[in-house]
């Protein structure tokens, strides 16, 4: 963790109580406080919330879980952005990132992930616990890869895309953006944009617009 | 009442032929959804009444053709939905809007087709009818006037609520386990909500039934009688099958953070419906804000693909998050489907040749009033 900052979590849900009790565990001398939302609250951010933490003096993280594709979570992060604040991103101490990997702010990853050589990380992306991202791959922003979630090497994940536990994304596959891919699988060619992938339903859903 | 529905017109290979033949074959039916063919080249694929059909559009014109090359029979399009010239894939032959055989690589040199034999190469068109957004196609070889099959009440009402539609579609299929007409049968049924849908469908608004004692005493008279339908009277009666509007209040209608986004269908809080017989169900559940549409299409006497389109009102102006509520109004649809599904699979299976007849009540007049209708085309007593 290179930020020492105070850090202040804001959200609601798993993510927020995950980050939460993690962040306090590995540092343990940090000043890190928590502001949880209600569910209305996630999209309005009440400006008073957060008057008592100096965007200058202050780190965020905006924690909210996969839902509505990520953009929850997107939105309370540029609300909080546009006020002035920068996010910090966590990265567990045994998950292993390469050194010439790139992570951007407000990413969550999660113990046991491998990120490789050269890979990158957009803003606001999840890769939960045993996840793998390959040589030159890259998440854009705002995905959520769940647990054991692997991606190959030079694949490319499109924006506000989820992946569910046990996705395998073949090496240089395409998954497009505004996916879900919620049924555990091997995908070894692209997936076009606004694919979902869901075991309630008996193929795949698509959105085509003109 | 009993009804007249016999269990071979939902198990038996030949009750389905015929019906394809005899009903299918000659009614207007649902294709597809203009959003998706808006753009040139932009085509959509389906397979009904056993005929691979291509609905593609060239330069602005919308066209409906066999879907087949006919070099070697090699399907024109591949996938269901697509952008792409109308070519064959497999040695280049390429169509234009009349379904001309335009470009034939290497014609002169190695197929050395004559002038008479190159005009001959056309491929087999389809009359499309388009209401609003809704498209229909028609297989006969002599297909009835469209305000035949459906009233111009009915129309106005389908163009006006599909003119509503976004160009934004979610489309998925189910392949499900019944009969069709079971589907209809259900959908004509506003008794079974409370019962198929309590957590679901039947929170959120209340079906009551309720009898028309004009209708109920013509269905009781003409389910009875021996005599067969006239044309004239069997059209009239099937006009009135296909119906549409507000159905039902909505008990607590749920006020979205995107309805402010899109521009609303009517301004009432009810639940819609349209029924476009045969085989075609439009509901909104949200008061005109969205919408879905439900193909129902036979594939046999016991399955049924049922595709069904998401789409919301036209946005006033693009939002980034749009696909996120398709996505999650889809899901949540799929509850109340697949309770329907549940339950019309189970009908299917129970039905056998030694199965009770069907007892329906008053309430349900117009599902006895399309049987009546149904069993005397199927007989042979009028055609379409």
């Amino acid at each position: 963790m290179a930020d020492h900052e105070p850090l202040l979590i804001v959200g609601a849900g798993n993510l927020f109580e995950r980050a939460l009790l993690q962040w306090r565990q590995l540092e343990p001398g940090r000043e890190i406080r928590a502001l949880e939302l209600e569910v209305d609250e996630i999209a309005t951010l009440p400006e008073s919330a957060l008057f008592p933490y100096a965007p200058e003096k202050t780190r965020v993280f905006a924690a909210i879980d996969s839902s509505a594709l990520n953009f929850a979570r997107l939105d309370l992060f540029t609300r909080l952005r546009l006020l002035g604040y920068r996010a910090a991103t966590f990265v567990h101490p045994r998950a292993s990132v390469d050194p010439s990997a790139r992570v951007a702010e407000n990413c969550f990853i999660a113990e046991g992930a491998i990120v490789g050589p050269e890979a990158r990380i957009a803003y606001n992306c999840h890769v939960g616990a045993g996840a793998t991202i390959g040589f030159r791959a890259e998440m854009q922003h705002s995905c959520w890869l769940d647990a054991g979630v692997l991606c190959g090497d030079r694949c490319r994940i499109g924006t506000h895309s989820t992946l569910g536990p046990g996705t395998v994304i073949g090496h240089g596959v395409k998954v497009g953006s505004y996916c879900a891919l919620e049924i555990p699988g091997q995908h070894a060619s692209d997936v076009p944009d606004r694919t979902y992938i869901h075991p309630l339903f008996d193929r795949a859903v698509r959105i085509l617009s003109a | 009442m009993r009804s007249n529905m016999d269990h071979r017109y939902y198990l038996s290979e030949e009750a389905y032929r015929r019906e394809q033949e005899l009903l299918f074959g000659r009614l207007w039916q649902f294709l597809t959804l203009k959003p998706l063919v808006s753009k040139h080249n932009a085509f959509v694929t389906r397979r009904l009444c056993g005929i691979p059909v291509v609905v593609q559009n060239f330069q602005g014109e919308i066209h409906a053709f066999q879907n087949v090359c006919l070099h070697r029979q090699q399907a024109l399009q591949w996938e269901s939905e697509g952008r792409r010239p109308l070519v064959c894939r497999y040695h280049a032959w390429g169509y234009n809007a009349r379904g001309e055989a335009e470009n034939i690589p290497f014609c002169e040199d190695i197929y050395r087709f004559s002038d008479a034999r190159r005009k001959e190469l056309r491929l087999r068109e389809y009359p499309l009818e388009i209401i609003g957004n809704v498209i229909f196609v028609n297989f006969s070889p002599d297909p009835i006037p469209i305000g035949e099959q459906f009233d111009t009440g009915f129309l106005e009402s389908l163009r006006s609520s599909s003119e509503a539609y976004d160009d934004e579609v979610m489309l998925t299929t189910f392949h499900a386990q019944f009969n069709w007409k079971l589907a209809y049968e259900n959908l004509r049924d506003p008794n079974h909500p409370r019962f198929v849908h309590p957590q679901s469908l039947a929170k959120a608004v209340t079906f009551l039934p309720r009898i028309d004692e004009a209708m109920s005493a013509e269905a009781k008279t003409l389910s009875t009688s021996d005599a067969p339908l006239q044309r004239e009277a069997a059209m009239a009666l099937m006009r009135r099958f296909s119906w549409g509007g507000p159905d039902a209040p909505l008990d607590d209608a749920p006020g979205y953070e995107w309805h402010r986004r899109v521009e609303r269908w009517g301004s009432a809080d009810w639940y819609y419906n349209w029924l476009a017989f045969p085989n075609l169900h439009i509901a909104s559940a949200t008061g005109g804000y969205s919408f879905i549409v439900e193909h129902h299409v036979p594939v046999a006497p016991g399955r049924t693909d049922l595709l069904v389109h998401w789409v919301t009102a036209k946005k006033s102006a693009r939002y980034a998050w749009s696909p996120a509520v398709l996505y999650s109004h889809m899901v949540g649809a799929r509850t109340v489907l697949a309770e329907d599904i549940k339950v019309m699979e189970m009908v299917q299976a129970a039905l056998h040749e030694r199965a009770p007849a069907p007892s329906p009540g008053d309430y349900e007049a117009m599902n006895m009033l399309v049987d009546k209708w149904y069993v005397d085309l199927m007989e042979g007593r009028f055609a379409i």
